[in-house]
């Protein structure tokens, strides 16, 4: 047997974005839009219906949530017991969320049960009735969730920056609390519901392996999904307004850890400097082998987990650092954040650090691309800010030609430390 | 139906290799045989801060992520109570890094003192955050031990307690990684657009050198037939009360473990089974409630596990849910229902198969347990399971003195 040289690595070649993948679309009679991603060999799909009825449009608190989250609780000819009994019998799930700008419905459906799934899908987005016994257990569930929720420091910790960062009466700002929950009126979901899932407020997103007869069918239960022709409400864009409070805790007591959320609202993938800025961010702590993580985990010891996150909304954008970390070591952790963003303003990255980055960004981009699902989440994603797949070529073209210099000149256009919001939850002690 | 090939080198390494052509990326997975049931009752978690360590670098290489970050790959890994797996996607174009680098670590971990205190750290807080900083957290810290008596399941993976984790010692971590992390002790499977050849060529080069080492022949107690409830109830600063029953259940091979798991499948899987139609919908004692099984290989736990709605009487709402089992006991399921969960666990066997990280890990898995040829017999043996041998089950299983019960009551 040959002996091997263990210290050197092996050849490393160049990772390249080999795949292109282009959707096909189709228009049903009623102009909705349908993009298809026929991937894969598992007689499998998705069907993923996105709708512009996110928090953005709602007119209450919770109203957007309650609505997209109960519209399999009863229809006019079905209970919930009967749907749910229905899509559980052919094996199949149904996802609902929710996000800042949009709601989601997702279905996974072996094909073979294709003809007894798809229909009742499309009874759902159509015919919901809302019933008020539903909206009660909602309401109830709900707000003993939230209760749990609030005994965790991380949980706190987030609400309470978006609200810091956005403003409490902005819509990416909202804080939920229990009162939102008991003002809910079933009302208000049949207007969300009317105003906001319509055909010409949505598309459509279908992957996996496409059986033969699919566009009929899809036209058959989709393509009647009508509108009632009034013009649809906007949401009103207001402007951000962030809390006068740079800093502040949320105390918390008997918090073994701290949760920290270190940020500011930024911009969204509709800038052309976004892609880029996004690389700045991986570098900074957006992979497990980031600074932040570098530095805090395993070189400190101080936390389990640290990162930093460019979250894209259709009116803004949020970039945010997270960490929990033990009580005792709060200053000392907050300190090496704050360096870290400062050593990325003053100094350029290295060489060596950037060619990591880089391919580590391409390796991301293919797994990210990897499979029927992951295709259509990524196209998804492009679709809901108007933009192609191309998307992804130009940020492939970008991590190529990157260089230390533009990292340098963005982290100190959109990093610079002192515009940091920062948040804590924990417990502050003696 | 999931393809493979097999093949072992001479120091007992087991090689297992899937071809999907669909994909671009590979994935790798080491599996361990070596889990938190191998460790002594005073050093518990060791297996799990151990994982940790196995980042910490190797003889040859100082770092490992940057390397695999520095071509295109992704890599994590997890502890259970019976095994650690390690995994890696990385593009096809680079794979070989990927021999090279779990190879090193395979044939010659570096032991700083650095790299374990650091991770002594890292594991503490993940203790805290995990199992201490959650309401509800510290569920089965508590539950292990109530259910177990002398079986080593009654530790839970992150360990019994934070203490053993802030004690190890250099040279505990040695003599673990001597004892366990050796070829004939590991199971290795590539799955991806790769050849059964050009594996076998580089299981060759970069696997073939490391010595064998000892087989993980483990002889652990079993834990004897329990004949009493047991209760355990605990105070918290809480917003609501929750319950957590346990019942023992035979080991992962045994028939009547698909048995327990689609009997655990009509209580809570969907918002069409019983527990979330009778106790969330109509009565409204929960505000959620689950059944599973714990899916160990040696005999494990069926649980239901219950945050109780306010203004609930806990009494009443553990009540609902004994009335459920006496139903599974007394009736047996109707076709539909019966055909619901069989049809739900296909649904979900396919769906596993979209993944090649997913296939990887499952195959060597199911090696572990005999034969990774398993995997395709799976949906036969829920299909085997028929009504009357989930009443059976419900009557030998699911009954008082086989159970152990944990109250979690808020601070008045």
């Amino acid at each position: 047997m040959p002996i091997i040289n263990r210290k050197k690595a092996p050849a490393v070649k160049l990772v390249e974005f080999l795949k292109s993948i282009e959707p096909r679309y189709i228009q049903l009679s009623n102009g909705l839009l349908v993009y298809l991603i026929d991937e894969g060999i598992q007689e499998v799909l998705r069907i993923e219906l996105v709708f512009k009825a996110g928090n953005f449009y709602q007119k209450q608190k919770q109203v957007a949530k309650a609505t997209n989250t109960l519209l399999a609780s009863g229809t006019s000819k079905h209970s919930a017991e009967v749907i749910s009994e229905h899509f559980d019998f052919y094996g199949a799930y149904l996802e609902t969320s929710n996000n800042k700008d949009n709601a989601h419905l997702g279905l996974y459906t072996l094909n073979k049960h294709l003809d007894n799934t798809l229909p009742l899908l499309a009874e759902l987005i159509m015919d919901p009735v809302f019933p008020e016994h539903e909206l009660d257990l909602f309401r109830s569930t709900r707000k003993q969730h939230l209760e749990v929720n609030q005994q965790k420091v991380k949980y706190l910790a987030r609400v309470h920056f978006h609200e810091q960062v956005f403003g409490s009466n902005h819509p990416y700002g909202m804080r939920l609390q229990a009162q939102h929950l008991d003002d809910l009126k079933r009302e208000s979901l049949i207007e969300h519901h009317r105003n906001h899932y319509r055909a010409e407020e949505c598309f459509v997103v279908v992957s996996g392996k496409i059986p033969a007869g699919f566009d009929q069918l899809l036209d058959k239960y989709l393509g009647n999904f009508k509108s009632n022709g009034n013009q649809t409400p906007n949401g009103i864009v207001i402007p951000v307004s962030p809390s006068d409070d740079k800093s502040q805790f949320v105390q918390k007591k008997d918090a073994l850890q701290a949760a920290i959320r270190i940020g500011k609202p930024t911009i969204n993938r509709l800038h052309p400097d976004y892609p880029a800025l996004f690389i700045v961010n991986t570098i900074l702590g957006g992979y497990f082998g980031s600074r932040l993580m570098i530095n805090i985990r395993e070189d400190k010891g101080y936390t389990y987990g640290i990162g930093s996150a460019l979250v894209s909304l259709k009116h803004s954008g949020l970039f945010v650092i997270t960490s929990e970390v033990g009580s005792d070591v709060l200053k000392a952790a907050t300190d090496e954040i704050f360096k870290e963003v400062r050593t990325l303003c003053d100094e350029k990255v290295s060489p060596k650090e950037l060619s990591l980055v880089k391919n580590y960004l391409m390796g991301s981009l293919m797994r990210s691309m990897d499979g029927p699902f992951a295709i259509a989440e990524r196209l998804r994603s492009a679709l809901e800010f108007g933009q192609t797949m191309d998307y992804y070529k130009d940020y492939a073209a970008t991590i190529q030609n990157i260089t230390p210099e533009r990292i340098q000149a963005l982290a100190n256009e959109y990093l610079q430390p002192d515009t940091f919001y920062q948040t804590v939850a924990g417990n502050k002690g003696n | 139906m999931i393809s493979f090939d097999r093949f072992q080198l001479d120091n007992g390494l087991k090689v297992l290799v899937h071809h999907d052509a669909t994909t671009q990326m590979v994935a790798m997975n080491i599996l361990y045989n070596v889990g938190a049931r191998d460790e002594i009752p005073e050093k518990t978690g060791f297996a799990h801060l151990f994982e940790h360590l196995m980042f910490g670098g190797s003889a040859n290489i100082p770092r490992y992520d940057e390397p695999l970050e520095r071509v295109g790959g992704e890599n994590n890994a997890f502890t259970s109570n019976d095994v650690t797996s390690y995994y890696i996607t990385i593009p096809k174009t680079n794979l070989e890094t990927a021999f090279w680098l779990e190879s090193d670590r395979m044939l010659n971990l570096a032991f700083s003192k650095k790299s374990l205190e650091v991770q002594r750290n890292v594991v503490m807080e993940e203790f805290r955050q995990t199992h201490l900083n959650q309401p509800f957290g510290d569920a089965w810290l508590l539950l292990r031990p109530l259910a177990y008596t002398v079986h080593p399941y009654r530790w839970s993976t992150i360990g019994a307690d934070i203490n053993h984790i802030a004690q190890a010692t250099m040279e505990d971590v040695k003599d673990f990684y001597h004892r366990f992390y050796n070829p004939c002790n590991a199971i290795l499977t590539v799955a991806g657009p790769v050849e059964t050849a050009e594996i076998r060529e580089l299981c060759e080069k970069w696997f073939a050198e490391i010595p064998a080492g000892l087989p993980n022949n483990r002889r652990l107690p079993l834990e004897p037939v329990q004949t009493e409830a047991r209760n355990l109830h605990v105070e918290r600063d809480l917003p609501c009360n929750a319950i957590y029953k346990t019942w023992h259940i035979p080991h992962r091979l045994s028939p009547m473990y698909y048995t327990a798991d689609l009997t655990s499948d009509v209580l809570s899987a969907g918002e069409s089974s019983r527990l979330y139609v009778e106790l969330v919908k109509k009565q409204q004692l929960f505000s959620d409630i689950n059944a599973y099984i714990t899916g160990s290989l040696d005999p494990g736990l069926f649980v239901i596990s219950g945050k109780i709605m306010n203004g609930t009487d806990p009494v009443a709402a553990e009540n609902a849910i004994s009335k459920i089992i006496v139903e599974l006991q007394e009736q047996p399921l109707n076709e539909r229902e019966l055909q619901k969960v069989k049809n739900r666990i296909e649904s979900m066997l396919v769906f596993a198969e979209l993944k090649v990280l997913e296939k990887a890990l499952n195959l060597s898995m199911y090696e572990l347990l005999g034969d990774a040829g398993l995997i395709n017999n799976e949906i036969d043996k829920y299909n085997a399971v028929d009504a009357a041998a989930i009443m059976r089950f419900a009557q030998e299983m699911l009954v008082e003195n086989n159970c152990s019960t944990l109250f979690y009551h808020m601070k008045s």
